[in-house]
């Protein structure tokens, strides 16, 4: 079964790259931005905004 | 409350235009250091991690990213107490961040997400005694968390414009097996799409997305586990 490939070209609008470069990628000079940063909500956060993502972007064709 | 400095980037030379407001509407502020640039702003406190608030960021570092050859993004949330606490951490790290630096110009960021069935994690081996299997089973473990062998037959068609490449299995259940983040030259982004669309039958039923060009992020320094 072949699927289509998804190329979002400078996706403004994508939560999901925005979070995952922001709060999990990046220059980190102090130890405290990560400790800061580790609390259980942004990891729900980053954690849901995956998994939104991934369904939203590549809506599951087959099974419709 | 006492006011901040928070870094959204380190560049080296000089803006092509204006560096425009931060987050808060502040005028970023150029602070040089050696043969880098910490380019800042002045906040009242450190930002919370809203969406609003990490857009407004991401729209900000896109816009230096523009300005500068090169340019490593910080992550959400860097703050300092005045310029002696940035010159602290920055100098100890000063030829780290030039190597990372050289690495980034002139490039963007590709991220490329990958959907499907995971190929399972390899065997373990079962040659020597307990100690060397443990140490190798670790090293494996290691290994497969920045490997993603579902998509190698398109990784080899992308590897001329690739620089640089970062992977991470994301290893919870789910349909996202796995990212990959490429680091190509400015000009490539188009001939990387190009690629991808003529490869993508090459990696079974398995699917992937790409976005870009972003700003560096993946290959900014952090540090030491």
């Amino acid at each position: 079964m072949s699927e289509p490939l998804e190329l979002l070209e400078r996706s403004d609008t994508s939560l999901l790259d925005t979070v995952d470069n922001l709060l999990n990628k990046g220059l980190v000079l102090t130890g405290e931005v990560v400790i800061g940063l580790a609390g259980v909500d942004l990891i729900y956060l980053r954690l849901s905004a995956l998994l939104c993502a991934a369904d939203r972007v590549l809506p599951r064709k087959a099974e419709e | 409350m006492s006011a901040i400095l928070y870094l959204y980037a380190l560049v080296d030379g000089e803006p092509s235009g204006p560096l425009g407001e931060g987050i808060a509407g502040e005028p970023l502020r150029l602070l040089p250091r050696g043969g880098i640039s910490a380019v800042t702003g002045d906040l009242p406190a450190r930002p919370n991690p809203d969406r609003e608030t990490l857009e407004q960021q991401d729209a900000v570092v896109r816009r230096l990213a523009e300005r500068f050859g090169a340019i490593l993004p910080a992550r959400f949330g860097e703050a300092f107490a005045n310029e002696a606490a940035l010159a602290s951490r920055l100098d100890p790290r000063e030829r780290e961040i030039a190597e990372a630096l050289a690495l980034v110009r002139g490039c963007v960021q590709m991220t490329l997400r990958v959907f499907g069935e995971p190929e399972p994690a390899p065997e373990p081996d079962t040659a020597g005694g307990p100690g060397t299997r443990h140490l190798a089973a670790r090293r494996r473990q290691r290994e497969w968390a920045h490997s993603l062998p579902e998509i190698d037959p398109l990784r080899a068609a992308l590897h001329p414009l690739l620089r640089a490449e970062r992977i991470e299995r994301h290893g919870a259940p789910g349909p996202l097996v796995g990212t990959a983040y490429h680091l190509i030259p400015r000009a490539q982004a188009g001939a990387y799409l190009e690629v991808l669309e003529s490869a993508r039958g090459r990696i079974g039923g398995r699917r992937v997305a790409a976005t870009g060009p972003w700003p560096p992020y993946a290959f900014a320094p952090e540090p030491a586990p």
